[in-house]
């Protein structure tokens, strides 16, 4: 971290699934830590955590969105974890929308 | 299903212990000292819990809840925050061989037992979404489930009378925006239907616990009165002061 780390958050709530909310740190406009928070199910719990880490490194701007649903999903299909009321896509857009708050 | 049978507890308790002896009735089961369980239960105080992948801050009026010294507790299951109070909760343990694998399925499954139980009541429930059982697009009731070596956690929450506490709870933008908007009906008035008769809390619980193992005899497994084991009380005075008790559980997100 460069000393002027920033925080940012957005939510989503995709049409009949559970509402996702992420709040990034982000220094560099690189993702330097993730946290994704909800009314969702995911098992076992602790997959969460892998999603989140799997986020850090990936650049702000457009091809945001893109990074982070593609990271998401290869870490999920390599897994026996099961998402309930959340996908790689609403997670990706969720953190998409906290990163799009800087470049306001 | 042959043969099997469930032990029926109905075991209430304070806020942080109600949550520790779900944990320890899974616990229990999970190591082959208890067997499958259905648990019938209310809050002797109210309280909030909310999801374990929420974070306290957000969903709920955490300053607020200490004025009033309304605990908020983290579960072990995912969902959504719940305010208890007024309400009858549930929870069961079993080996998910009796529910299956998929999560998404076992819900459903699982739910059925209590739109039958409504049914008893003259109550026309469904079942929507991923965990949510809705009269007339109201949901009466929550529930959530995890899984620990093999063994499913479900508890579940039916909404008997109104409680000014529900404030408590903070609805965020996005959720505004669907139609999932918390909204929440009461099985007080839905049972009682056109009789001007006030019947008292008390009296609409043991109904709705009444047709709760009537509706699960019947379509699940026969019950069994029983009690927690004294292991079980114990592993749950240990969950309820070291972890439901304490802030770094509560608040980790």
């Amino acid at each position: 971290m460069n000393g002027d780390a920033i925080r940012m958050e957005g939510e989503f709530k995709e049409p009949l699934n559970k509402l996702v909310r992420a709040e990034i740190v982000a220094d560099n406009s690189t993702i330097r830590g993730v946290k994704i928070t909800g009314d969702f199910f995911i098992y076992p719990e602790d997959f969460l955590e892998e999603i989140e880490r799997c986020l850090k490194g990936v650049k702000l701007g457009e091809g945001l969105k893109e990074e982070a649903k593609i990271r998401i999903k290869a870490l999920t299909k390599g897994s026996n974890a099961q998402l309930v009321g959340i996908s790689p896509e609403g997670i990706a857009e969720a953190v998409a929308r906290a990163g799009a708050k800087q470049r306001q | 299903m042959e043969g099997r049978v469930f032990r029926l507890v109905e075991h209430s308790d304070e806020p942080f212990m109600n949550m520790a002896v779900d944990e320890a009735m899974l616990e229990a089961r999970a190591e082959g000292r208890a067997g499958d369980t259905l648990r019938i239960y209310y809050w002797k105080k109210p309280a909030v819990t909310i999801g374990y992948f929420q974070s306290a801050q957000k969903e709920v009026d955490i300053a607020e809840a200490l004025r009033l010294g309304v605990p908020v507790i983290r579960r072990i299951t995912g969902g959504g925050a719940v305010l208890h109070d007024r309400e009858l909760t549930y929870s069961i343990v079993c080996s998910e061989g009796l529910f299956g694998r998929e999560i998404v399925k076992s819900y459903r499954r699982i739910a059925s037992f209590i739109i039958e139980a409504l049914r008893i009541l003259g109550v026309d429930a469904s079942f929507e979404g991923i965990n949510d059982i809705v009269v007339n697009n109201l949901k009466v009731s929550g529930n959530a489930q995890t899984r620990r070596k093999g063994i499913i956690l479900q508890h579940g929450t039916l909404l008997i009378s109104p409680s000014s506490l529900f404030s408590l709870l903070k609805i965020s933008g996005e959720k505004q925006k669907g139609r999932q908007g918390a909204r929440v009906g009461f099985l007080d008035a839905m049972i009682k239907g056109d009789n001007s008769f006030d019947y008292s809390f008390d009296y609409l619980f043991d109904r709705l616990a009444d047709a709760l193992k009537r509706s699960f005899s019947s379509h699940i497994a026969p019950l069994v009165k029983g009690e927690l084991s004294r292991e079980e009380i114990v592993k749950a005075g240990n969950l309820a002061d070291e972890k439901y008790r304490t802030e770094e559980w509560n608040m980790r997100r």
